[in-house]
């Protein structure tokens, strides 16, 4: 009955993907197509809780419809350039398209089932990760205790690429370009979210409580879903909020560019310091087995540490995005 | 008896945002599209919340549906208030029988 | 591989709309002449890569991998990590990708490739 039941809601957000997708091909305006991606995004998003990836759903709820679409806005912001989209796909688009999916459906014939707990995918990792996790870094969330320390190395690879790319947006848009004050401020003015003292007000009393709830997801991303990434994103949502309600000025003037790049450069050295600090306690670098008496103990406490690191630099590199895509004059 | 309640509260909830979805695609401008909505945002919402809440096992989740039954009441109202006053101030008028 | 055709419908269903997203990602990027849409595209694309992972992930009957006493089966959490870190480090390569658009409307005036490519007319006007 319940599979019945996930099975049926699992075809008709399928279903409003693809219409998404569709009428994304199909729209000639960029700020219909930025909606629909966050529409498509929140879909995506429900879909992943019904395939059990809560963790994921998490993660793909703050960044796809919260975040990408902020910095899609921000980009499109002056003019919204209307596109004459073809009404039919292109001759080599459809050679191309029709090929491919012909070729990946045909691949797909020699996929297990959905849901078929025999597949081959379940065999070999996944039961020794979902056993014997619990017992060897002490945290419930088999989600985090992969990410942070059987593939540790992997994340410390991925919060490096993030730093790399908040680095080179940073480079491509540098502060030497922004805007005078006086510009700023008739930009504010023309602005309608400033002027409209009740959602300020609400608004303003809501991102405390934001914040909070990121400390929660980072802290207790242990023993439900959450975690550095999310907590990271959920943080720079709400930093981004106030800087949307209040001018970037005023958000400057509370952090400063400076702080946002230390803060971005922080968590990755934080990560990379606790891989750095079980070696110095004799481990191999990332084995947080040292970091206490008991290696279950400094498993749990490596963990802590890194998914920190992870929230601090996401948190920050969101920031720092959000200003080099606000500041810019076009 | 809590089963019966939780599930009547679910549908019911479901039912106003069924409604209110007919009237995001049927009605005429967006303000009156909002209105459709933000019985969407508070009413249903309220109703499915409620009905989560009396289902919730455990402390901790009715603890957080709680709070997101009072995020919504404060935040939906608004929600819709700033997304017609900008339609407003971009020009758009409120649909009426009266030629303008 | 089973014959009988019935039996793939619901079994292969989300591998094929991840297919036909793909595709559909794959039509954006190439048809659209918007930069901004291309992003988007790409986005689509990449989205039905996650799709494709967190429905390989899934175990009828599962619960998602949070240990509990009370709980046996549990769905894969290997894909789940994968997938997870990639929607972070498509936020951010999105953003790179963004700069750089914003970089060619400053020197181009436009997004739009045609105009960029076919307009002799647009010079590039060089601002450091």
């Amino acid at each position: 009955m319940i599979d019945m039941i996930n099975i049926g809601m699992d075809i008709g957000l399928l279903g409003v993907l693809l219409a998404c997708a569709l009428l994304i091909l199909r729209s000639g305006s960029l700020l219909a197509i930025i909606l629909l991606s966050a529409a498509y995004s929140l879909s995506i998003c429900a879909l992943f809780v019904i395939l059990d990836a809560v963790d994921v759903a998490f993660t793909e709820a703050a960044v796809g419809a919260g975040i990408s679409t902020v910095l899609m806005l921000a980009v499109i912001r002056r003019q919204d350039e209307s596109l004459h989209a073809p009404r039919w796909p292109s001759a080599i688009s459809v050679v191309t398209g029709l090929g491919l999916g012909l070729l990946l459906i045909v691949g797909t014939l020699d996929m297990s089932m959905y849901g078929n707990p025999l597949a081959p995918v379940h065999l070999h990792l996944a039961p020794r990760f979902i056993g014997q996790s619990g017992a060897e870094t002490g945290i419930p969330n088999v989600v985090t205790s992969v990410l942070a320390s059987y593939r540790g190395y992997d994340t410390l690879g991925e919060v490096v690429v993030i730093f790399a790319a908040g680095l080179s947006v940073l480079l491509l848009l540098p502060s030497a370009n922004t805007e005078t004050g006086e510009e700023h401020e008739d930009r504010q003015r023309r602005a309608w979210i400033a002027d409209n003292p009740i959602l300020k007000a609400a608004l303003l009393r809501v991102i405390p409580l934001v914040l909070l709830f990121a400390l929660y997801v980072q802290f207790h991303g242990d023993y439900g879903p959450g975690g550095g990434f999310q907590a990271g994103v959920i943080f720079g949502a709400g930093v981004i909020t106030f800087g949307l309600l209040c001018g970037l000025g005023k958000l400057l003037a509370i952090l400063s560019e400076r702080w946002v790049s230390i803060g971005m450069a922080a968590g990755v050295l934080l990560y990379a310091g606790t891989g750095v600090a079980a070696m110095w306690r004799g481990g191999n670098f990332l084995d947080y087995s040292t970091l206490a008496e008991t290696p279950t103990a400094g498993q749990h406490t490596g963990i802590l540490l890194i998914e920190l690191g992870v929230g601090i630099t996401v948190a920050f590199t969101m920031i720092s995005l959000f200003i080099c895509f606000s500041r810019g004059r076009d | 008896m809590i089963d019966l309640l939780g599930g009547t509260l679910l549908i019911l909830g479901s039912a106003v945002v069924l409604v209110g979805g007919f009237g995001l695609l049927r009605l005429p401008d967006c303000f009156s599209r909002l209105h459709a909505a933000g019985v969407i945002d508070t009413l249903g919402a309220w109703l499915v919340l409620l009905g989560l809440l009396v289902l919730s096992t455990s402390i901790i989740v009715a603890f957080k549906v709680l709070l997101l039954i009072i995020l919504f009441y404060f935040l939906s109202p608004v929600n819709s208030h700033g997304l017609s006053r900008t339609a407003l101030k971009s020009g758009l008028r409120p649909f009426t029988d009266k030629p303008s | 591989m089973d014959a009988d055709l019935s039996h793939w419908i619901p079994g292969l269903f989300n591998y094929w709309v991840a297919v036909t997203l793909f595709v559909l990602g794959l039509v954006i990027v190439i048809d659209s002449h918007n930069m901004i849409k291309k992003l988007i595209g790409l986005n689509l694309f990449q989205s039905a890569v996650f799709l494709l992972f967190i429905t390989m992930g899934k175990v009828s009957g599962g619960h998602p991998p949070i240990l509990d006493p009370s709980i046996e089966i549990y769905s894969n959490p290997l894909p789940h990590v994968l997938i997870l870190t990639a929607i972070v480090v498509g936020v951010a390569t999105t953003a790179l990708g963004l700069a750089l658009v914003v970089r060619i409307r400053r020197v181009y005036g436009t997004v739009d490739e045609n105009k960029i490519q076919h307009n002799p007319d647009v010079e590039p006007e060089i601002i450091p």
